[in-house]
């Protein structure tokens, strides 16, 4: 009796096994295909690098690993890189470059120290052309508000988190920030 | 016996049902990781999402079927089901549970299965975790992940299988090997496989990367983090093995440089030069097609490994030739080597770096040398382990290198190693100016000159004033590198020195964990330099209450005792220790040996020590006479040897602080995976 009982047991795995792994191909739907942006994927992932090279760039410059004359050249290089990449995200699709933005936005609050000098970046015109190049997406940015402690999305009314209760920050600082750094 | 060949009535008799549920199970999850692989390899070729779905199915599913499989196995281990031939030859009534519970691992057959457990427990993790990202590598991941498990459910059903039963029911196994009854020898080997086999993940996302043709930075963003946790396991399982023959083989050393610890040690030696250079090629677009060498170069010395431990092709040709799983192996390596090559000569233009090396004085050109010291250790360590076995093959002859070689073709390129560690964290990204070079070097070169001095006093050699002075370099790297973070951070944001400190780690624990990484690495390079030239050793045989001095130590031999366990024999010898210097009694020291009663031919020797934070007073029994009126002892001073553990504990913390995702990480991939939303459905 117990034999057939594991019999049954045996078969029944089996059968479960068989039939998960052939589900998907069993199900009536239409067939979905995967689309994928991949031009618009890589340029988000390569912004995204561009992004913390800068960021990596400009650490080594404040613990002295770099003169001042080779971090403005190695600086001045990835901002020409981003800004180019920025534009082409624009070009391809335009709102996951507001999308991203908002992110970009907010990396760069995080960053934003009080009564800090300035960082040593000559305000030339490539700078300007960054600047135009996001005005949109600093719209954007403005609408999707994350918390800056937690990264917990924010509602526009809101003037606390509601994950961790830290203040949040008035839009006009935002948006000193983003032109002071950028 | 496939369940098939058995009559029900004789299968219950035998009460061997459950096991023949095992064997069926195996050969359902074998045919099963055939179907996913082909669902995702045609699943992301056609990006078509009803395949994608059964490969990712068909990861879980096998996932959960070896895991069963695994647990009928630990049944049969747990309730002696003796007519299991793996039972029967790894296990006994009389083994205490938690090596019954360890048996698993014991033998070749369970081994192979755990291998796989883990494999696929690995393989639906990474598959749960990547569901809704990197949709066109995930297909081929699977499908990877999948031809490896595939390879391993082969071997399980048709040349090693762990269900495959005596034909009788003796009434007792013949016990697991004593050597593998030790603590250390249950963690190290479950550290190790862990390590071993998630080394198959970033294998899989390179293989994934040049199928697909997405061979951007995206693979290699992806697979740090999942690189970084077995690298961990594998470097604790390496050092938990050290300590295993530390304790239990009672030669004095750690390390031998046998064929069974270079099996471990190769894949670490890839699997670092991997984590390091695939930070370059973030930063600077290159170095590509080496990236995807070096992490297939660390799945095939796994294979490669598993392969020379499994098949005893090392110990002997001959032996190869009679194993079951050998053949198999072999043809395996062949398919990863031409398949491998294929694949990656018709992506090579793809793989084309997008910038070059702009100075030798900046930190990319630094983790180069770094690389080629990585790629220089393990074709060293490679040859020498290979080469008992190529000199037979063409002589007829066994010619075995031993530790020597190895000590003297590696230690220089160690040394050159350390001394990058740290020099390469002081240098800049693509160059580093003078001004720089003056303000970055001054206090570690000062350091590594201070420490070399002190140590030329007690040095025997070269050689450990060098190897000292280089550890005060890169100790002072590292202290340097901290202080002027603390400091960066605190100019610019106020915060106060542990907070900082938090904030290093939290906002970039690649750099910072890595720091504390490499303070683990020097403390196992302090402890090895102590080993290697400050060793002192003794030979004595001792009447009871007579003494033997060595260092600034005396023993006096107190008699032996004796205590029956489960299944051995233990003999102990009391020693009381006492500090000359101090004058003091420091404790007691107890070698001892077990004699086992299911194989009193082959005792082990666990050694008696004393850990001092300087020294190990090391005691290993040799043999007594006349029911202990006498014995003899071999007795070590290994100096620093504590420092190894350490060295081993802070590397683990390290590696976590590195690997733990931090806060902008976590929305940056929240962020990623809402873009890539807009890209499809």
């Amino acid at each position: 009796m117990s034999s057939t009982i594991e019999l049954l047991v045996a078969l029944a795995i089996s059968s479960l096994a068989i039939l998960a792994v052939a589900w998907p191909l069993l199900k009536k739907e239409a067939p979905l295909a995967l689309v994928d942006d991949d031009r618009l994927l890589e340029l988000l992932h390569r912004k995204e690098q561009v992004l913390q090279a800068i960021k990596d760039l400009e650490f080594d410059y404040r613990v002295g690993k770099l003169s001042e004359e080779d971090y403005r050249l190695y600086d001045q290089q990835l901002r020409r890189q981003a800004i180019s990449l920025l534009m082409q995200i624009e070009k391809i699709a335009p709102e996951s470059a507001q999308l991203d933005a908002s992110l970009e936005q907010e990396i760069l609050q995080r960053r934003r120290v009080p009564g800090e000098a300035p960082l040593p970046v000559d305000g030339n015109q490539t700078d300007m052309t960054l600047l135009s190049s996001t005005s949109t997406a600093e719209k954007q940015a403005n609408r999707h508000r994350y918390c800056t402690q937690c990264g917990h999305p924010l509602e526009s009314s809101h003037k606390f988190c509601a994950m961790c209760g830290t203040p949040v920050e008035s839009k006009a600082a935002c948006r000193k920030d983003l032109i002071l750094i950028i | 016996m496939p369940p098939w060949r058995l009559t029900w009535r004789e299968a219950e008799r035998k009460g061997t049902m459950i096991f023949d549920i095992g064997h069926l199970i195996l050969l359902t999850a074998m045919t099963l990781a055939a179907f996913g692989i082909v669902t995702g390899y045609l699943g992301g070729r056609w990006r078509n999402a009803r395949l994608v779905q059964s490969s990712f199915n068909a990861v879980y599913v096998v996932a959960a079927l070896v895991s069963a499989a695994t647990v009928i196995l630990w049944y049969g281990l747990l309730t002696d089901a003796f007519q299991l031939s793996y039972v029967w030859n790894h296990s006994e009534r009389a083994l205490p549970l938690f090596y019954k519970f360890a048996a698993l691992w014991g033998g070749q057959a369970g081994s192979l299965l755990f291998w796989c457990m883990i494999l696929s427990g690995y393989s639906a993790v990474v598959a749960y975790a990547n569901r809704d990202h990197h949709r066109a590598l995930m297909p081929y991941v699977n499908a990877t992940l999948l031809t490896t498990s595939l390879f391993f459910l082969v071997l399980l059903v048709f040349a090693a299988d762990p269900f495959k039963r005596v034909g009788f029911v003796p009434p007792d196994g013949q016990g697991l090997n004593p050597l593998l009854q030790n603590f250390w020898m249950i963690l190290h080997p479950v550290m190790l496989y862990l390590g071993y086999v998630g080394m198959a993940v970033p294998f899989a996302f390179a293989v994934a990367a040049l199928l697909s043709k997405h061979l951007d930075n995206e693979w290699v963003r992806t697979v740090r983090r999942w690189t970084l946790i077995p690298w961990m396991f594998l470097s604790a399982g390496i050092i938990m093995g050290s300590q295993w023959a530390y304790m239990e083989l009672g030669w004095g050393g750690y390390w031998a440089w046998d064929p069974v610890e270079n099996a471990s040690f190769l894949p670490w030696l890839t699997g670092t030069a991997f984590l390091h250079s695939i930070i370059i090629q973030e930063q600077r677009g290159i170095l590509k097609v080496w990236n995807i060498v070096l992490i297939w170069m660390t799945y095939f010395l796994v294979i490669l490994g598993t392969f020379t431990t499994r098949s005893g092709i090392i110990e002997s040709v001959h032996s190869f030739a009679r194993s079951d799983v050998g053949p198999y192996f072999l043809v395996y390596l062949v398919l990863i080597l031409l398949g491998f090559l294929w694949l990656l000569f018709d992506r090579l233009p793809l793989l084309r770096g997008e910038h070059s090396i702009d100075s030798f004085t900046s930190r990319e050109a630094a983790f180069l040398a770094n690389n080629w010291l990585f790629a220089g250790i393990a074709f060293a360590t490679l040859w020498g382990t290979l080469f008992p076995m190529f000199s037979e093959l063409l002589t007829g002859q066994r010619i075995s290198v031993a530790a020597p070689f190895f000590n003297k073709v590696n230690g220089p390129l160690f040394l050159l190693l350390l001394l990058l560690m740290g020099v390469a964290p002081l240098l800049g990204w693509r160059h580093t100016s003078l001004s720089a070079f003056r303000r970055q070097f001054t206090f570690p070169i000062l350091a590594g000159i201070a420490v070399g001095l002190l140590v030329f006093f007690f040095a025997p050699s070269l050689y450990p004033i060098i190897g000292l002075s280089i550890c005060a370099f890169v100790t002072a790297t590292i202290v340097q590198e901290y202080v002027r973070g603390v400091i960066a951070r605190r100019a610019t944001t106020g915060e106060n020195v542990p907070a900082a400190l938090v904030n290093l780690w939290r906002r970039n624990g690649r750099r910072y964990g890595g720091y504390i990484v490499h303070l683990g690495i020097v403390m196992i390079g302090v402890a090895v330099i102590g080993n290697e030239f400050y060793q002192q050793s003794l030979s004595v045989t001792l009447a009871r209450g007579e003494r033997a001095q060595i260092g600034r130590y005396e023993l006096v031999y107190e008699g032996m005792m004796s205590a029956r366990q489960s299944n051995r024999v233990e003999y102990h010898a009391l020693l009381e220790a006492y500090n000359l210097d101090s004058g003091r009694r420091v404790g007691q020291v107890t070698p001892q040996r077990n004699i086992y009663d299911k194989t009193p031919d082959m005792p082990t020797s666990e050694v008696g020590l004393h850990v001092t934070p300087f020294e190990d007073v090391y005691v290993v029994l040799n043999g007594w006479e006349s029911g202990g009126a006498s014995a003899t002892f071999t007795i070590y001073i290994n100096p620093l040897t504590l420092w190894m553990w350490i060295g081993g504990a802070v590397l683990v913390l390290g590696t976590l602080i590195a690997a733990w995702p931090h806060p902008a990480q976590r929305r940056s991939e929240v962020a990623r995976s809402l873009a890539y939303a807009t890209g499809d459905d």
